[in-house]
């Protein structure tokens, strides 16, 4: 049987065409910013998230509410004490690291009691087969919020993650804009999570730039770069993901993994 | 008019008192031993260190800042176009840079001569070549109030002439200039100097 006319291939493709380009688009933003290990801290924050939704009581293939409200609160708080805090970016997100991964294994120690751990599969590494209507909404909803987002904030987004006090004296503000992304970048994982797993998703905020980096001359080149490796390795990890029955969110994150060594020869040193 | 008065501004072990007012065409020079704090008090200014004291800015002032120490971006190809570009138009360098957007940027770059480097990623400039590019885009924007900080070091001396002819002519467009500087020839320029002692 042809894997393309399958019905759950077809929504994963088009759940796939929206998640790569929102995702690829704010990669840029990411490494500029370095939010990578940031975007690692959300998705745990995700992971944690389930097993609080599974034990508050929601659906065990969708606790969306508790994903969504415990990842904001981690991205929000953490900005929040960022900027209050002298103590370096990446010793604070190492910290909320270590609190959601613990907080997230004793929580799903306590959740596969009453469930199958195979059940949250699905959530933790993506699944082609779970995708709804519903998340195809979602994921287009998210891909015109980012956009739209882009279109206005872009540029302000770059000069003010590329120096403090250029930013200042342009008078951008510059705490309304970090916890803006951070609000979004929460959002595309969340809604991005079904296809790509909550594991797996960070590699999509990180791994396009980075590939792109290594061939792109500029900001744009980066940015269409960093896109069309998204695009790329998400629709060839749907294909990989159909035909050896294998989760698709690591399908997808080996692909990433692959475009950044192929391209990787041709970066230059500065 | 004063464009920014500074009554008492300190840091502790970082800022000693502090106290000068600039008014518009004024060349304001910080000097003081290195550690002093000269830089921090520019911070202060820019709203990016708590201090005590007072500061007082002139309503809505259009600050332009040429910081000693720019966080160069390694790990994006920000070219100098896209960095000049990105505080002139909303339009995301992605979907391209308009005509008269590049015009302007190319405008701006010729004030201290450095339209060449127009292309260049920011990562791949020199010291001295980045310290032209931020001073073409400070003076560029027709600031009230212009920070500079050792805006000299690692320039060439056919690049420090440009310095001191840019700054002469902002002078004369009535720019009030706060000036941190070690250079004699800088220093000249300045129709005010304060110095402030070691923060300790």
């Amino acid at each position: 049987m042809n894997t393309l006319s399958l019905e759950f291939v077809q929504r994963a493709l088009i759940a796939v065409a929206l998640a790569a380009p929102m995702l690829g688009l704010l990669s840029p933003l990411v490494l500029t910013r370095r939010l990578a290990f940031f975007s690692a801290a959300l998705g745990q924050a995700v992971l944690t998230g389930v097993s609080l939704g599974v034990l508050l009581g929601e659906p065990v293939d969708a606790p969306w509410a508790s994903v969504l409200g415990f990842s904001l609160l981690c991205g929000v708080g953490l900005v929040f004490v960022r900027r209050r805090s002298s103590l370096p970016a990446d010793t604070l997100v190492g910290v909320l690291l270590a609190f959601t991964l613990g907080l997230g294994v004793l929580l799903l120690t306590v959740v596969t009691k009453r469930f199958n751990v195979h059940q949250l599969e699905a959530v933790m590494f993506g699944s082609v087969l779970t995708v709804t209507r519903t998340d195809l909404f979602v994921l287009g909803g998210a891909l015109l919020l980012v956009v739209f987002v882009l279109t206005r904030f872009h540029n302000a987004l770059l000069l003010d993650g590329t120096d403090a006090r250029l930013s200042a004296a342009k008078r951008l503000p510059s705490a309304t804009l970090e916890y803006g992304l951070v609000v979004l970048l929460t959002l595309v994982i969340v809604a991005s999570v079904k296809v790509l797993g909550a594991l797996m998703v960070e590699a999509m905020l990180l791994v396009p730039a980075a590939a792109g980096r290594n061939v792109a001359r500029s900001v744009a080149g980066l940015t269409w770069a960093s896109v069309v490796i998204a695009l790329l390795s998400g629709v060839g990890g749907v294909f990989v993901s159909a035909s050896v029955n294998a989760p698709s969110g690591a399908a997808i994150v080996l692909l990433l993994a692959l475009s950044f060594l192929l391209t990787l020869p041709f970066a230059r040193r500065r | 008019m004063n464009v920014l008065v500074a009554k008492d501004v300190r840091v502790t072990g970082r800022l000693a008192p502090v106290s000068l007012s600039i008014s518009k065409g004024d060349v304001h020079a910080l000097v003081g031993p290195n550690g002093s704090g000269k830089s921090t008090f520019l911070d202060c200014v820019l709203g990016l260190v708590a201090f005590e004291g007072t500061l007082q800015l002139a309503p809505d002032v259009r600050l332009a800042v040429v910081p000693q120490r720019f966080s160069v971006p390694t790990l994006t190809p920000l070219t100098v176009l896209e960095l000049l570009a990105a505080s002139r138009t909303t339009r995301p360098s992605f979907l391209g840079i308009g005509a008269a957007t590049k015009a302007e940027v190319v405008t701006a770059l010729s004030r201290t001569g450095c339209e060449s480097l127009l292309n260049r990623r920011v990562s791949e400039l020199s010291g001295g070549e980045l310290r032209r590019v931020l001073l073409a885009d400070a003076l560029s924007t027709k600031p009230q109030l212009l920070l500079l900080d050792e805006p000299e070091a690692g320039l060439d001396d056919g690049s420090k002439q440009h310095l001191v002819t840019a700054l002469e002519q902002a002078k004369r467009d009535g720019v009030a200039t706060l000036l941190i500087s070690h250079d004699a020839q800088a220093i000249t320029l300045a129709t005010h100097t304060t110095r402030i002692g070691s923060a300790a």
